[in-house]
């Protein structure tokens, strides 16, 4: 279907501060289309040059494994901890957002730099390879392969599954929501929880991926992602659970979930109605709806509800990990 | 992330950092946002501490540049070593940017908007402890909000999303039961004011009507009742702005443009008879001596003498149409420049 045409609906306003901050960031085309992805990602990789190297300024101890997955091909995944961590240092596995398309493993790295001061975690971040180059299933067995890969090595690296967090924004959640799944279906390593903020869950357009065809990963962006990464799967009743994970048709036994979401954003229905599948199957979910918040509401730091959500997510990870992050 | 809010801030200081805070402040307005988002945006925009004061309103609100809030300042004085502005409502009320060594170009946006931004602000969130009376004035006055137009129409009870109308009378008329009115000073002196709804039917015996407006547009409703007030006689007591047509803005224009005419000058000289403008009135209003002399209930031979008469003095034909329209607009704005009210009891 095509949403460009429709007629506008009406849709949840602005938090009013966040608003103030988002009318300053004029200047990127909207909506992104397939031509902008090759321009995005050479900015992208600009900013992830920055990021490497703010993360060596801040003394932090980095670390690059070539990793192998599936179909014979390798993929970088990166480790990232203090200095002076300690062996129960918690593994923290991360998934970077970008709609399936974009980003790249040090994208939204401010998020996970905070979790390894405040509880000296041990970040693992992973260059998934992106559609529309590479279709599903190829990003989600790369993630599913980076998390085994971890398991392998755990011991060499003093790491344990026991205590280790999936995360993920965006995409990003989208996508540790289907190696938390891929990880029960195998018997895999039972984890401690999975952090998925404003995931992306479910190809099927729902009543909010209607509501905003316009602003920061809009209608027509979401649609853009989801074709790019299914492609002829798109639109039909083929697509599997690992590609979209609300479609699943179990969501027992999965890992604790903490899912914060926006009233103002194209994920919030298939967010809520992923808490609610899990909270139905027996399962542990703690779900965040910010009133008036848009996707990337976070970015603006310094906003009320940005400091809400940031300290909704330090009350869980202080309880998902078992003791209380430092300032 | 920490990148993108440095983007926000407005450290450069070139026109479209003056662009940036306008937007932002502006956007808090429209979006209603409270007190402390209008001082952590200019902490954010400034990448200093900002903060402000008002010992009246016992708001003592400070944010550093993260966005948190910082604890108060100790007095007022210590504040005024950094860019600040004071309000220059005498509330003693400032808003300051805590940058050393002098303010930037821009700091005097930022305060500028900053202290805009929460005057309106306080004034959305502050209770008004208004009477019936203050309500109606702050209603009709130019000088209002739309905020406090809006509280003083649900202090009346008085819808705020339809159309009003205000209705002015002279300051002894009764009005109907219902109808909110206060005594008003204005430029015909003491005047009864009051507010109603379009579909009202009831008004006073003697009045002028504005036409139907939305809240913001009431004062000007008041100033066409105004001016229909003054057109007010015993043979059309209530007179509506809408049905003056184009008279109506003609008859405002021309109240302070035409200066002394002759015509002017005779109507003035008839109102000298008790009787003299309301005969003029009725032989405007109507198309024969006959029909006129039935309006004002007099005999037909009596208004025939008083017609001769006023024919004379006025130097042209009252009963050929022509004559009629040149009597009707030299009449009214003969009136419009001429009716004032006196104080009286209430």
């Amino acid at each position: 279907m095509t949403l460009r045409n429709a007629a506008p609906l009406p849709a949840p306003p602005f938090d009013s501060e966040s608003a103030a901050a988002l009318a300053l960031t004029v200047g990127t085309p909207s909506p992104l289309t397939a031509d902008d992805i090759g321009e995005r990602r050479r900015v992208e990789a600009g900013d992830a040059a920055a990021m490497t190297r703010h993360i060596e300024e801040l003394g932090l101890v980095r670390v690059d494994e070539e990793i192998p997955v599936a179909d014979g091909a390798t993929i970088t995944l990166s480790l990232v901890h203090r200095r002076d961590r300690i062996p129960t240092s918690p593994l923290i596995y991360y998934m970077h957002g970008g709609g399936m398309i974009l980003g790249n493993r040090w994208s939204g790295a401010d998020v996970f730099l905070e979790w390894i001061e405040r509880y000296n975690a041990v970040v693992a971040t992973v260059e998934y390879r992106l559609a529309p180059e590479h279709r599903f299933p190829v990003p989600q067995q790369d993630c599913y392969a980076g998390l085994r890969w971890l398991e392998d090595n755990a011991g060499r690296l003093g790491l344990t599954l026991e205590t280790a967090l999936l995360a993920g924004i965006s995409a990003g959640g989208g996508l540790a929501a289907s190696v938390a799944q891929m990880v029960r279906d195998a018997n895999g390593p039972r984890l401690a929880g999975q952090l998925l903020l404003a995931p992306m869950l479910d190809d099927r357009v729902t009543r909010s991926a209607r509501q905003f065809p316009s602003g920061i990963w809009n209608s027509t962006e979401n649609e853009l992602g989801w074709r790019s990464l299914l492609g002829d799967l798109y639109g039909s009743d083929d697509v599997p659970a690992y590609a979209a994970p609300a479609r699943a048709e179990r969501f027992d036994n999965l890992p604790p979930a903490f899912i914060e979401v926006g009233s103002a954003e194209v994920f919030r229905d298939e967010a809520v109605a992923y808490a609610s599948d899990i909270w139905a199957a027996g399962g542990q979910a703690e779900l965040h709806v910010w009133a008036g918040a848009f996707h990337g509401f976070q970015l603006f730091e310094h906003t009320t509800l940005a400091r809400g959500a940031r300290d909704a997510v330090r009350n869980w990870l202080d309880r998902a990990l078992g003791y209380s992050g430092r300032d | 992330m920490r990148e993108l809010l440095q983007r926000l801030s407005a450290l450069d200081e070139d026109a479209s950092a003056a662009v940036k805070i306008i937007t932002y402040f502006d956007t808090l307005l429209r979006r209603k946002a409270g007190l402390e988002p209008f001082v952590r945006g200019a902490a954010v925009l400034s990448g200093w501490p900002a903060g402000f004061a008002h010992p009246l309103h016992q708001l003592w609100i400070r944010v550093d540049p993260s966005g948190n809030v910082a604890p108060a300042v100790e007095g007022v004085d210590v504040v005024r070593e950094w860019p600040h502005l004071e309000f220059d409502d005498g509330s003693g009320a400032l808003v300051w940017i805590e940058r050393p060594g002098g303010s930037s170009a821009n700091d005097m946006v930022t305060l500028e908007r900053l202290s805009a931004g929460l005057r309106l602000t306080l004034e959305r969130v502050s209770p008004v402890d208004l009477d019936d009376a203050g309500a109606v004035e702050i209603l009709v006055s130019a000088t209002s909000t739309d905020d406090s137009r809006r509280k003083a129409a649900r202090r009346l009870r008085l819808p705020v999303d339809r159309p009003l109308r205000v209705v002015v009378a002279p300051p002894d008329e009764p009005m109907p039961d219902g109808m909110r009115s206060t005594l008003v000073e204005s430029s015909l002196g003491t005047i009864r004011a009051g507010v109603a709804e379009p579909t009202t039917e009831r008004w006073p015996a003697r009045c002028g009507v504005g036409t139907a407006t939305s809240l913001h547009g009431l004062p000007q409703s008041f100033a066409q009742a105004l001016v229909a007030v003054r057109l007010v006689s015993r043979l059309s007591p209530v007179v509506h702005w809408d049905e003056l047509g184009v008279l109506g803005p003609f008859l405002t224009a021309a109240e302070g443009t035409v200066g002394e005419h002759p015509d002017l000058e005779r109507v003035a000289a008839l109102a000298a008879e008790p009787w003299g403008l309301e005969t003029l009135e009725a032989l405007a209003a109507t198309d024969s001596v006959r029909a006129a002399a039935q309006v004002l209930g007099l005999h037909h031979s009596t208004l025939q003498s008083r017609l001769t008469r006023m024919q004379r003095d006025l130097g042209f034909d009252v009963t050929a149409a022509h004559g009629r329209h040149r009597a009707l607009v030299a009449l009214s704005l003969h009136r419009l420049r001429t009716v004032r009210f006196a104080a009286t009891q209430d």
